[in-house]
């Protein structure tokens, strides 16, 4: 009797194992199934599973301007959640997959390894969240927007892709977005950055620089990455103090500073991280960047010292 | 005997239910999806409020406009192990802390061991360019090899179907495709001289040199320079020219010859 009971249960919990792992790894579901639905209660209850993967309660700002943004914000991070979950991984066709799937333990999420700070080029916050919770026009997003009173709004998880960095190259690297933090400072394109945004900035990309160990070198400007279209943050940026603080390189002193005949700056602008195909933009970037100058991408020798000694540090 | 028969239907259970999750890697391949989970439950988490001192906003405000963050690079490794099985048991280890998003065998059979979107640990202290963590933008592939012997061609083969899917679901470019030699000079020096990187490049696969023969070396080339452009890290600067020339000249000596300099100059034009 006990041996019949427990064959039974036995099969029953094999069975509700395979019915689960069926329905958790097929393709096929609607796009607005939740991990809930997914994995139903009665089923991880019956076979003694740990707790399943449920999201925290949605964010109840049902009074909220931005409710609807967040319930949709929500279900595509359960919609990624599902993408990350597929298993067994068979992908590619026409290739020889082993017959046991082999997974490994050894892993993480992919973390930014360089921050890119913009402008928003508008006159307020509001208009920034607005365009950012707007996923039919330009699909644009940062992971950060700073007001001018310091408060932030973060919005997307850091181990996240956000959508700030549109066409962009910095050295090799040509998927920005996907290796970036982006963070977007309200300014209205041309005004000076408030001592309050400042701040938040400062504490923001210390705790950035410390959780993703990002290198100083990499915190840069989207208009480093995208020269040709972008120029923000704009020139009254304080890049200098940000790299005291260990946020970026600067160049030092140039007085005594004896460049080689044949010093190639173009290429030092390269190794830098420019994107050198159009030389002139590249020149204007790096002129808005180390030395506030929004003047474009005249040449001169005061230039030629700093860029020697600038390249240098990136070795 | 009531003790005896209550044993032997708990081994009978037993059987059953391991009968239901057979496989020799099934206990990790049940890590594996209790670390996907948890990392899932990372992703769910929100609001999102993680620096101590920030003023945020009172309202929670999430985007609507995100993705998964994806490889730009694919880093090509060989195992230096004497088998498949050997390199899989290797990459199940917690304690090892390696692992590759794919091994391939020699006979070219595939092992894809983690989501192309997850973070493998193969890269280890290394650096391309600017880029530090290559872990993180990245996919590691893990070719079967004790290391110093050739690649054979099913390996190739499942290779260059692989990377063919790489490249275009993630829009990597031609020139990251590259080998963990390439980014870690100083440690290591895989995959050995003989993989055929002419071969790879010719597919749309890293990138190669014009004809050198008629080059002219500009007066006063800096090969450090060039180095640094094409993506080497020249702070040891033999361990970077003994990097390029595995990868470019299949040769595993030290220096430059005027001959290898063209080479170096003309590769580097690629990466302008």
């Amino acid at each position: 009797m006990i041996l019949r009971a427990t064959i039974s249960k036995t099969l029953t919990i094999c069975s509700l194992l395979v019915l689960f792992a069926a329905k958790s790894f097929s393709n096929g579901l609607p796009s607005d199934t939740t991990i809930k639905d997914v994995v139903p209660n009665n089923l991880i209850a019956s076979a003694d599973v740990p707790d399943p993967v449920i999201p925290e309660p949605k964010p109840s700002h049902t009074n909220s301007r931005f409710a609807r943004a967040n319930a949709l914000y929500a279900n595509m991070i359960d919609s990624l959640v599902r993408v990350i979950r597929q298993y067994p991984l068979v992908d590619s066709a026409g290739l020889r997959y082993a017959s046991e799937w082999v997974g490994t333990p050894n892993m993480g999420m992919r973390r930014p390894n360089y921050v890119i700070i913009h402008h928003t080029a508008t006159k307020h916050c509001n208009e920034a969240l607005n365009e950012f919770t707007n996923n039919g026009s330009r699909e644009a997003s940062a992971h950060y927007v700073i007001d001018k009173d310091g408060t932030v709004y973060h919005m997307l998880s850091d181990l996240l892709r956000s959508h700030h960095a549109g066409d962009s190259k910095w050295g090799n690297t040509t998927d920005l977005n996907s290796s970036s933090i982006g963070i977007e400072l309200v300014n209205n394109g041309y005004e000076t950055f408030s001592a309050d945004q400042m701040n938040s900035l400062t504490i923001l990309l210390g705790r950035l620089k410390n959780t993703y160990r990002i290198p100083d070198a990499n915190f840069i400007g989207h208009g480093d990455i995208a020269p040709t279209r972008k120029a923000d943050p704009n020139h009254r940026f304080p890049w200098r103090d940000l790299s005291e603080k260990g946020f970026g390189l600067w160049w030092d002193d140039t007085t005594n500073v004896q460049v080689p005949d044949n010093f190639d700056y173009l290429m030092a602008l390269r190794i830098i991280g420019y994107d050198i195909s159009s030389p002139v933009s590249a020149m204007a970037a790096f002129k808005r960047h180390f030395l506030g100058d929004n003047s474009g991408g005249a040449m001169n020798a005061a230039l030629r010292r700093i860029i020697y000694v600038l390249y240098r540090k990136y070795q | 005997m009531k003790k005896i028969f209550i044993l032997s239907v708990l081994v009978i259970v037993t059987a059953i239910i391991s009968s239901c999750n057979q496989g020799k890697y099934a206990t990790t391949n049940k890590t594996y999806r209790e670390q996907v989970k948890a990392y899932a439950k990372l992703l769910q988490e929100y609001p999102v409020k993680d620096s101590t001192g920030l003023p945020y906003a009172a309202d929670f405000v999430g985007t609507t406009n995100l993705s998964m963050r994806r490889p730009n690079f694919v880093v090509i490794h060989h195992t230096a192990q004497n088998s498949c099985e050997q390199t899989l048991q290797t990459f199940t280890l917690p304690r090892t802390q390696v692992s590759a998003h794919y091994v391939i065998c020699k006979d070219g059979t595939v092992y894809h061991m983690l989501n192309d979107l997850l973070r493998a640990h193969h890269a280890g202290v290394s650096k391309w360019g600017n880029t530090t963590d290559l872990n993180s933008s990245s996919i590691g592939i893990e070719l079967d090899n004790n290391g110093f012997e050739i690649f054979t061609e099913p390996q190739m083969n499942s290779l260059l179907i692989l990377l063919d899917r790489l490249k275009k679901a993630y829009s990597i470019p031609a020139s990251n495709f590259i080998g963990h030699g390439d980014i870690a000079p100083t440690r290591k020096n895989d995959p050995n001289w003989r993989f055929n990187w002419k071969l790879l490049s010719e597919k749309g696969f890293g990138n190669w040199f014009d004809d050198p023969s008629n080059a002219t070396l500009p007066v006063g080339f800096n090969h450090l320079q060039a180095l640094r452009i094409v993506g080497f890290d020249t702070k040891d600067t033999n361990a970077a020219i003994v990097g390029f020339k595995r990868h470019w000249l299949q040769d595993t000596t030290r220096g430059l010859n005027p001959e290898q300099l063209k080479v170096l100059y003309q590769l580097s034009k690629k990466y302008q």
